[in-house]
């Protein structure tokens, strides 16, 4: 936005005058068309304050003249200007979020009004219905319908049932006048159709573009590809969502990930028959005007197919070119083409860059290829600011969106981590990835759940003190890039792996088909093997000479390295990781401060919760059982409260939760991999009722400590590469300083017996690493097979 | 003189109504014919006068009285013409905004409003301040 210039006169005011001429002329109708103009004359010149304004004023007063249509119209006008100054700023804005907030209100009012006018044609058929249609009654139809036909800007037809009121419109009537009424009903009904389906396809327009606008890339066209039936009759409309949806499908195209050309090209595909199908709308209309822009866009779209996958003409123009420029690199980038990459994308360099173009990730990804280090960094830095930027506008509430700008930001901080660690620059290498770490919207209701990063020097002080080790893993396209550093180091050490690739084993740990199933666990474990033959130990002398003189190794996972149970990974010789050090677990090194800033209580206090029993196929246990044996451990001086069975309820548990300095929680519990926010996917099956990690999140807790018993308690939907949610998230934003849980689904035996050894070594004064390293031990003992020793994890604070 | 007034009528209002449909396309050949049509229809109101008093003075000579249906007919052409001349200064403006000529189009409105006066058709100013609307809003959208 600009600001007015100083001496110029005010367009707003100027404009509002006119509208008040207008109104005094009587009017109506232009005087609510330079009202919106006032509007958004006022937002160009910088005043915000009068768009609103000025906008609610032309709906009331079309409204308050019956101009429907009109107010209708101005409506998707304002939300169509919101979306251009959203996408012109390059920035999710208020303005954006606002037209964001007004969507669902506008279809419903579309669909309100136009309702509301195919009821009086509805009302003159049932008049028309009847034995002998009553005069007053059909008066009073035609009437309405006549004044429905006015407010849709429908002159003819209104007139044709003035007419007949006047003319025919009293009884006793010919039955030809009758069926001279029921036709205009007809016709009305029929354009009234028309206009609706403008409305809404219109509506459509503006909603899947400000989804795209938000980076939402299956959303618009999920829409355009409703909208299209919706405007099958009107062959205009029907062409703009056509070119619009191919405009869609070459952006989702464009983002699809490195690995994924295979879907990238059928969506280029798509996006060609969307173009063709926008060529064959228009083909009856007379207008050759109109047939221009269908026909570029389909020329457009065959050059993105082109046999050499470069963007011959069109595509370098806009927003939709520069993507499909990106995506011809990203295809480059996969096929090891990496100067190719940066060719394509200085073609796109004139192209304006749209939010969410990628081009300095991919030209930053293309130039560490070249062996560029130095010369990637500008344009990471250049791409991270423009996406934090973004983030700080965010409203925190889940959205494919957000996680997919999250995790861009994430990728981009791990390739700077890579190539700062290929510069020798270590110190700098890990404060790359400890801001990726730490990255994530805002939590506004609870800002010190989300900490901002901390700098290496604070971190290895920390580490200095608690006698900690650290080593964190992040994932590339390139290898495994390996952080780490013992207690006593001044520096971290870094090094790429690249025998572990990103692409390695995600398929394994992100098949989303087998999550919610019962193989997910035998999966988990299926890949305890390979894991440690590729991943761990490469690295053995490093984690044997970091782990020496540590009380703890704190693991720093990457995206599905999460779901992977560490404990249960050997080194050389069948050790186990589990055994040369305690371990914990966390996204960030911030993550392990704030947790362990927290005011430390002692174990006076435990709420043992149980609910449910096992599975049918396994042993009868109760886990009421299970909860009271735990609960037995707090002897006097120390308490214990038991919910259990029916005392077992959510709001039982919400109530108590927060006076407690432990609280474990023995009960069924599951994670959805088709909900889409991952709060509500994970949840607890209490008495009565589902606790979703939502609900949870919004409690106030002082515990040291929740230990979850619970099938996948400590599995969550991932949000970007290293933001864990679920109960994890929930339990340590509402206070928790740690939490124990499993990923994976648990047999009640073993877990119950690792339960009540864990609480015996801490309550006699271990650490919570150290307990639960023992404790799995001595499982393992009883029960040697890794998924029933080895799921639980600790999060948070270890001691 | 009666055909001679009817072929350049005719070529008037063929000129004026492809100058409107111009507009959209070639907003600067719409300008010209326009400002040709400015330019013609004060001459060509000035022969149609001529004409009709001609006529005026046969049937006074005849003895012939105007018949109130040709008395309408009479005042409805000076409507036509008049609403010719507010079409040309629309279309003028109209033309002058998709050029960006802002500041001449500000003044056709100015001067066509001023010549319409405060009592005149509310139709006809408020299509006038339509156009001034436009004009303010482009330049709004420049600023």
């Amino acid at each position: 936005m600009t600001p007015a210039r100083a001496g110029a006169p005010d367009p707003s005011a100027e404009l509002e005058s006119i509208a008040l001429q207008l109104c005094d002329l009587g009017d109506w109708r232009a005087a609510v068309q330079v009202k919106a103009q006032a509007g958004t004359a006022a937002l160009s010149s910088g005043r915000s304050d009068l768009f609103d304004q000025r906008y609610q004023e032309a709906f009331v007063l079309a409204a308050a003249h019956d101009l429907q249509y009109l107010e209708l119209i101005v409506r998707l006008q304002k939300a169509q200007f919101q979306l251009a100054c959203a996408s012109a700023g390059g920035i999710i804005d208020s303005i954006s979020a606002e037209a964001k907030a007004k969507d669902s209100e506008m279809v419903q009012r579309i669909r309100q009004y136009s309702g509301t006018a195919l009821s009086t044609c509805a009302a003159i058929d049932a008049a028309l219905g009847a034995p002998a249609p009553d005069g007053v009654a059909l008066g009073g139809a035609v009437d309405a319908a006549a004044k429905a036909a006015a407010s849709f800007e429908l002159n003819e037809t209104g007139g044709l049932l003035t007419d007949w009121r006047t003319e025919k419109g009293n009884p006793p009537f010919a039955a030809e006048s009758l069926d001279g009424l029921r036709g205009i009903a007809a016709r009305l009904r029929a354009e009234l159709d028309r206009r609706y389906a403008s409305l809404s396809t219109t509506a459509d327009l503006i909603r899947a573009a400000l989804k795209a606008v938000y980076g939402d890339c299956d959303s618009p066209i999920e829409i355009l590809t409703r909208a299209a039936v919706t405007a099958a009759n009107l062959p205009s409309s029907l062409a703009q969502v056509y070119m619009a949806l191919a405009d869609a499908y070459c952006a989702r195209a464009g983002i699809e990930k490195t690995n994924s050309p295979q879907a990238a090209a059928a969506d280029l595909e798509q996006a060609e028959q969307a173009a063709a199908n926008a060529v064959a709308a228009v083909q009856p209309l007379g207008n050759v005007l109109e047939k221009e822009a269908p026909a570029a866009k389909l020329n457009e779209m065959r050059a993105l197919r082109s046999p050499e996958g470069t963007p011959a003409a069109a595509p370098s123009q806009g927003f939709y070119g520069a993507m499909a420029l990106g995506q011809a690199a990203i295809q480059a980038l996969a096929e090891h083409r990496p100067a190719d990459a940066l060719a394509l994308l200085d073609k796109a360099a004139n192209a304006p860059a749209g939010p969410h173009t990628m081009a300095l990730g991919i030209r930053a990804a293309a130039k560490y290829e070249l062996g560029r280090y130095e010369d990637a960094i500008p344009d990471l830095d250049a791409r991270i600011a423009q996406l934090e930027q973004q983030s700080e506008a965010d409203s925190g509430e889940f959205s494919y969106a957000l996680n997919s700008r999250l995790e861009e930001l994430q990728n981009l901080y791990v390739i700077k981590a890579c190539a700062l660690t290929q510069l020798g620059r270590f110190a700098e290498a890990w404060n790359a990835s400890e801001r990726g770490r730490a990255a994530g919207p805002p939590d506004h209701a609870n800002p010190a759940a989300h900490p901002p990063p901390i700098e290496w020097e604070a971190w290895r002080a920390w580490l200095q003190t608690e006698r900690a080790a650290f080593v964190s893993f992040a994932l590339s396209r390139w290898g495994a890039l390996i952080l780490s550093a013992g207690p006593d180091d001044a520096q971290p050490s870094a090094m790429l792996l690249p025998s572990f690739r990103y692409s390695d084993m995600a398929q394994q740990f992100l098949n989303r088909a087998e999550e919610d199933s019962q193989v997910w666990t035998a999966i988990i474990f299926g890949a305890v093997s390979a894991l440690s033959a590729n991943l761990l130990q490469p690295i053995e002398p490093l984690l044997d000479r970091i782990a020496a003189h540590a009380e703890v190794l704190y693991i720093l996972p990457d995206s599905y390295l999460f779901r992977a149970p560490f404990a249960a990974l050997t080194l050389s010789g069948e050790r186990y990781l589990s055994d040369l050090c305690p371990l914990a677990m966390a996204p960030s090194a911030a993550f392990v401060l704030l947790n362990a800033s927290r005011a430390r209580q002692a174990a006076r206090s435990c709420l043992a919760l149980g609910v449910g029993q096992a599975p049918k196929d396994k042993p009868v246990i109760r886990f009421s059982q299970q909860a009271a044996a735990v609960a037995d451990l707090w002897t006097a001086p120390k308490t214990s409260t038991r919910l259990l069975d029916e005392a077992a309820t959510d709001d039982a548990l919400r109530q108590a939760a927060g006076a407690f300095d432990v609280l474990h929680l023995s009960c069924h519990g599951a994670t959805s991999s088709r909900m889409l926010d991952p709060m509500e996917a994970s949840l607890l099956e209490l008495a009565g009722a589902t606790l979703t990690a939502r609900e949870a999140l919004a409690w106030n807790l002082n515990a040291d400590l929740v230990f979850m018993n619970v099938c996948q308690g400590g599995r969550f939907r991932m949000e970007g590469r290293t933001n864990v949610s679920g109960f994890l998230r929930a339990f340590h934003a509402a206070g928790a300083r740690s939490v124990i849980a499993s990923v994976t689904h648990i047999d009640p035996l073993p877990a119950g017996e690792l339960a009540v050894r864990f609480y015996r070594h801490w309550l006699a004064g271990a650490s919570k690493a150290r307990a639960l390293q023992r404790a799995q031990q001595e499982v393992r003992q009883l029960y040697p097979a890794d998924k029933d020793w080895a799921p639980h994890a600790l999060t948070g604070d270890y001691r | 003189m009666a055909l001679a007034l009817q072929a350049r009528d005719r070529e008037f209002q063929t000129r004026l109504k492809d100058a409107f449909h111009l507009l959209a396309s070639n907003p600067a050949a719409a300008l010209s014919e326009l400002e040709w049509a400015e330019q013609e229809q004060p001459a060509l109101e000035r022969e149609r006068t001529e004409f009709d008093a001609a006529m005026e003075n046969v049937r006074i000579q005849a003895g012939i009285v105007l018949t109130p249906q040709e008395a309408a007919v009479r005042n409805q052409m000076a409507a036509t013409s008049h609403n010719a001349w507010l079409q040309i200064q629309w279309g003028k403006a109209s033309a002058l905004v998709s050029l960006n000529r802002l500041a001449e189009a500000r003044v056709v409105v100015d001067a066509a409003s001023a010549a319409l006066g405060p009592e005149s058709d509310p139709q006809a100013r408020s299509m006038l301040l339509q156009m001034r609307a436009s004009i303010v809003a482009a330049a709004a959208q420049g600023l």
